[in-house]
């Protein structure tokens, strides 16, 4: 989990944090004050002021709108600030109780319990220990605390980040003299999470038929959608939520996943690649042609520009090949990018999409395509990549395929002097 | 990540378990403290009988309705003083002796506020003794010729302490010290001293000691000091410490001149 680059959206994030602990200056000073009991308290408050402030905006961050997740690089960054955000939060607020508990040692142990455990009419407290354990509830399987749960039922759970929210307010709110910031932000939060839970499901999806289901190879397909009213703008590269509604589906009628377009943008159908990977990807093989899904997005910045005049290398493997054949799809006969494709396939015979990758390269002299076989050449090495692509190291790359894949190529490419800069990928394994 | 998130909430819920079971285990540490209770006179007054005993004591107000049955002596000695300003008898027994240091620790456990108008700075102070309290060691001709016995309530798992002490020429010069269970008929079925199967298991949890050498220990250091102030704890056996010192002020009580 890395955070290559500063994007628009952290000075946001980090001036609002810094906005909250400037508002609490007073606390500062007693930092230095030199009396462990003052400094721990002055602590425990400022690092619940800055972890309700990172819970908050990991509520804010998972509003999932469309177009704002750019702000941030795209929805797999940003949900990669979420769970940061939401693991710095509950790290600083266990120091949060930790040291007001402690700050009352100094005085005796029965006061430092007492901070902790006062009379049960002393609600603020209680509502604070309250949303700690429904944030400990709705976080242990996100730590995987006691392994892993299910998918679904984890997105159940993590719903119960609500209440906790709440009852944390309320927490701060009665102790706080510093309100209106923390009423600004709590609301901003509750209108994401309601947004994302109860109004997106009705206003931010739209509904298309299913117009066709094109089997590329066993294991894989091409769903081609109509629109039933307005249709999708979205770029090359980006990925929606799909949402079937086809009852007869073994598994995941009614979920949402995440799933890359591999249509042109100017296509007015839209078309996904999908492989079967899941109970739900699986089920979706078979989908019926005629019967109604949603869909919710666009999201992602995969062809976002970082070295804008070099030329680009795309390296795709697997069912990662789709945001390339989407490209690949959307390239103007005269486009002047120049592009190089490595199609990584394990075999010619699960190379998808190859045949229609090459007619799009005689279509457009810039864009060039090279499969490259792992059963026949083994794992890609510089000197293939060399070969058939001399300025590869010269290039801004973007990288789509399975994690092995993925791992093997960055060290090898950095390694060639690739700078980081350079390296795009978006991975949404857990989205 | 995810170890650093379990690690850090396993660390927070131990220390804060630790916290709690400390301040439970200290028994001095009453929660009482952390509100210091102001006492009215008239709220003290009101507490004037065995039922509910309240004392003020160097201007700090105790409640040792609980204590009544354990000290020394009769019942009334004590019951007289409830309610009121005690501080005399505190310091005076009636013999011109102050309580000793070790009942100014257990009168702490009693503690309920400050009376009202006293200027004392902190809720929970150990009342200071008074340096001439300390008993003189070893005090000879304090008590009757004769033999004394007492025997305490049997406690939970109905072991009674007993103790014989006999003094001549006004020192004690032999003290039996045991702990004993009783049928329905009174009769005596057991008797620690004797329980080498009990001493093997005491021996197992007080890392050395049992009563085997701890009844004849704190027996030997009443007749060197002649007084019940003067027997010191042994570590491993500071519960048959506490009946015996119950016992021997009780049996002793009977033996003042």
């Amino acid at each position: 989990m890395t955070l290559s680059r500063f994007k628009p959206g952290d000075v946001l994030i980090v001036a609002i944090l810094a906005v909250l602990l400037g508002w609490h200056w007073s606390l500062w000073p007693e930092l230095a004050s030199g009396s462990s009991a003052r400094v721990l308290d002055a602590l425990g408050r400022l690092a619940g002021v800055l972890g309700l402030g990172l819970m908050l905006l990991a509520g804010i961050g998972s509003v999932r709108l469309p177009g704002l997740d750019r702000w941030f690089g795209g929805l797999p960054r940003l949900w990669t600030l979420h769970r940061l955000m939401g693991f710095g939060g509950f790290i600083l607020i266990l120091l949060h109780v930790w040291s007001m508990a402690f700050s009352g040692v100094a005085q005796s142990l029965a006061v430092a319990l007492a901070t902790l455990f006062p009379p049960i009419s002393d609600w603020a407290i209680w509502s604070g220990w309250l949303a700690l354990v429904l944030t400990v509830l709705f976080l242990a399987p996100t730590f995987q605390f006691f392994g892993r749960l299910h998918y679904q039922r984890w997105k159940r759970l993590h719903l119960l980040s609500a209440p906790a929210l709440a009852f944390a307010l309320v927490h701060t709110l009665s102790l706080s003299r510093w309100w209106p910031l923390w009423l600004v932000l709590g609301l901003l939060a509750f209108a994401a999470i309601g947004w994302r839970k109860l109004l997106s499901p009705h206003l931010g999806r739209s509904d298309w038929t299913v117009a066709e289901v094109q089997t590329l190879v066993p294991g894989v397909v091409e769903l081609v959608l109509d629109p039933v009213d307005r249709p999708l703008r979205y770029e090359a590269g980006q990925f929606v939520y799909l949402t079937p509604w086809d009852e007869r589906l073994a598994a995941g009628c009614g979920e949402e996943h995440p799933y890359t377009l591999s249509s042109a943008p100017d296509d007015p159908q839209l078309r996904l690649g999908i492989k079967d990977l899941g109970d739900a990807t699986h089920a979706l093989q078979t989908l019926t042609p005629g019967s109604r899904v949603q869909i919710e997005g666009p999201y992602g910045d995969f062809y976002e520009r970082h070295r804008p005049g070099t030329g680009q290398l795309w390296l795709g493997g697997g069912i990662g090949i789709t945001p390339f054949v989407s490209g690949a799809r959307a390239l103007r006969a005269d486009g002047r990018e120049d592009i190089q494709l490595f199609y990584l396939a394990l075999d010619s015979s699960r190379a998808y999409y190859l045949d229609e990758l090459k007619s799009h390269a005689e279509r457009c002299p810039a864009f060039r395509v090279e499969a490259h076989y792992f059963r026949q050449e083994g794992p890609m090495t510089l000197a293939f990549l060399k070969q058939h692509c001399p300025d590869f190291a010269q290039r801004e790359v973007y990288l789509c395929g399975p994690p092995g894949m993925v791992n093997h190529l960055k060290p090898l490419l950095l390694s060639a002097g690739v700078p980081h800069s350079a390296l795009h990928s978006e991975v949404f394994d857990f989205l | 990540m995810n170890q650093i998130a379990y690690t850090l909430f396993i660390a927070f819920v131990s220390s804060v378990l630790t916290l709690a079971g400390v301040v439970w285990l200290s028994p001095g540490q009453a929660m009482a403290e952390t509100t210091p209770n102001t006492v009215s006179l008239q709220e003290l007054a009101s507490h004037d009988s065995a039922d509910s005993c309240w004392k003020a004591i160097d201007g700090r107000v105790y409640d040792i309705t609980d204590y009544i049955n354990f000290h020394p002596t009769d019942p009334e000695v004590v019951t007289e003083w409830c309610g009121k300003v005690a501080t005399d008898a505190w310091y005076d027994k009636g013999n011109g002796r102050a309580h000793s240091a070790r009942a100014t620790a257990m009168l702490a456990e009693y503690y309920v506020g400050v009376l009202e108008g006293a200027q004392v700075s902190g809720p929970l102070e150990a009342v200071e003794p008074e340096p001439a309290s300390k008993p003189a060691l070893p005090s000879t001709g304090e008590y009757k010729d004769g033999s004394y016995y007492a025997e305490s309530e049997p406690s939970s798992r109905g072991w009674i302490s007993m103790v014989e002490i006999s003094v001549m020429n006004g020192r004690i010069i032999a003290v039996y010290y045991d702990e004993i269970q009783r049928d329905e008929e009174g009769n005596v079925t057991t008797r620690k001293s004797a329980d080498m199967n009990y001493a093997q298991r005491w021996r197992g949890v007080s890392g050395g000691v049992t009563q085997l050498t701890a009844f004849p220990a704190y027996a030997r250091q009443l007749v060197n000091t002649g007084v019940p102030e003067g027997v010191d704890a042994l570590s491993g056996a500071t519960g048959a410490y506490d009946g015996f010192q119950a016992v021997v002020r009780d049996a002793l009580s009977q033996a003042t001149p």
